[in-house]
């Protein structure tokens, strides 16, 4: 079983904008503690450009967010042993499995982590965090390639109200899942 | 789960506090040299309040790097980021520009250059000194950024040749592909000496003659001035 964690886009350039962020801070302090047409240089033109380029990942990174929160069925691929998300993570989204596998693994505090169950092509997952508001419980992974449709938190609330049924079917897919975690009898995974 | 290594958590934290305090040190310390009249409160306590403001953009940065590891788990995180990627850097850029523009005026950024400048600087404050800079500084007809008054042309299309040409100078110095002498690119123009003495009273008695040559350009002011007392002597 591959424990290749994924490490998002996303998160990765956040990351690189602090950094970017911090450089430019210390430009600043370096061209307030001495000021010389170099330091000068760096603080009036490099810093507000890394500031710049920064505060345009943020923006792209709101609008990634902001996008996936409403999105509608948007189709995206996950390579075998990427997360898709992690316990703990606030839950944006839902997603239906248009092909492949994800394994669903919870990791109690203190535990070690647990395998839950896998899911294939037809099944969905992660409404849970959706209807209680709460944090991801599990953390997602796919074990091999997998395309998964994602249902923005906002059109996945909308879908629930405006079809009952559909409500029914998930909530009682949601209680039956919530049964399981807590009984689970799963070996737990010991990892490659 | 990414988890950061302990050793940077601790060195973060420990750069963090040496930061501040060293930050903190400069903040308070006096400038013993500086007379009363020359006090400049928007540059004495503005760069102390940003240089403040830094560090807590520094601080803020790092917290949450070590504590959400670029994860936007929550309405904190992204406010957080909102905070320290825009809000502060907002804050830091567009004081700090106004400190920019207010120290590149100064002598002492010129004498920062100094394998390239000393020499003009120390002859401007040589007291004994009979240059055209000497003598503008000694009787403080200019009383204050004398070099950048001296060179910089009228207006802001001035201010911005100046830059623009410090931007040459500025890169020259650091590759060191500058010659000695250092020389001016163009002739020094009139109207960096006219804008100041035209419209006195005593210039127009003495120059009345020919000062049209002078507005025009025929005649250039270094052409008399220059010769008994250069604009700088410097010696290395």
């Amino acid at each position: 079983m591959s424990s290749k964690k994924g490490f998002s886009k996303k998160r990765a350039g956040l990351i690189f904008a602090q950094l970017l962020t911090l450089m430019s801070f210390g430009l600043g302090l370096a061209f307030m503690y001495r000021t010389t047409g170099a330091t000068l240089f760096l603080f009036s033109v490099l810093a507000p450009g890394l500031a710049t380029f920064s505060m345009l990942l943020l923006a792209v990174a709101g609008i990634v967010a902001f996008r996936k929160r409403h999105s509608l069925f948007e189709i995206e691929e996950f390579q075998a042993g990427q997360s898709v998300f992690e316990q703990g993570e606030m839950g944006q989204c839902a997603y239906f499995i248009e092909s492949g596998e994800v394994e669903i693994i919870r990791t109690p505090e203190g535990a070690e982590p647990v395998l839950l169950a896998k899911l294939g092509q037809g099944n969905f997952f992660g409404e849970n965090a959706l209807l209680t508001e709460g944090p991801r419980n599990a953390t997602v992974r796919a074990t091999r390639l997998t395309k998964l449709a994602i249902l923005g938190k906002e059109n996945f609330l909308a879908l629930c109200k405006m079809v009952p049924a559909a409500r029914q079917d998930i909530l009682k897919t949601a209680r039956e899942r919530s049964s399981v975690r807590e009984t689970s009898l799963t070996a737990p995974i010991t990892g490659d | 789960m990414f988890v950061m290594p302990l050793w940077v958590r601790s060195f973060s934290r420990r750069l963090t506090r040496a930061a501040a305090f060293g930050v903190t040190a400069r903040l308070f310390a006096a400038s013993p040299d500086e007379p009363d009249f020359h006090f400049d409160p928007v540059d004495h306590y503005g760069s102390r309040l940003l240089t403040g403001v830094m560090v807590l953009g520094i601080i803020l940065v790092l917290y949450s790097l070590i504590k959400y590891q670029g994860k936007t788990s929550s309405g904190a995180a992204w406010g957080l980021l909102l905070v320290s990627l825009v809000l502060i850097p907002g804050m830091v850029f567009s004081f700090g520009t106004v400190l920019v523009f207010e120290r590149a005026e100064k002598p002492e950024l010129c004498e920062s250059c100094h394998f390239a400048m000393q020499g003009h600087i120390d002859d401007m404050r040589n007291p004994n000194s009979t240059s055209l800079a000497a003598i503008h500084y000694r009787n403080r007809y200019i009383p204050a950024n004398q070099c950048y008054e001296c060179h910089t042309s009228y207006g802001i299309n001035g201010t911005v040749e100046a830059k623009m040409s410090g931007i040459v100078d500025l890169y020259k110095y650091y590759t060191r592909t500058f010659h000695k002498p250092i020389k001016m690119r163009e002739q020094y123009p009139n109207g960096d000496c006219l804008k100041c003495h035209a419209q006195a009273v005593k210039w127009q008695a003495q120059h009345g003659d020919f000062k049209e040559s002078l507005f025009k350009g025929e005649m250039h002011c270094l052409d008399c001035h220059g010769a008994n007392n250069p604009a700088h002597t410097v010696t290395e």
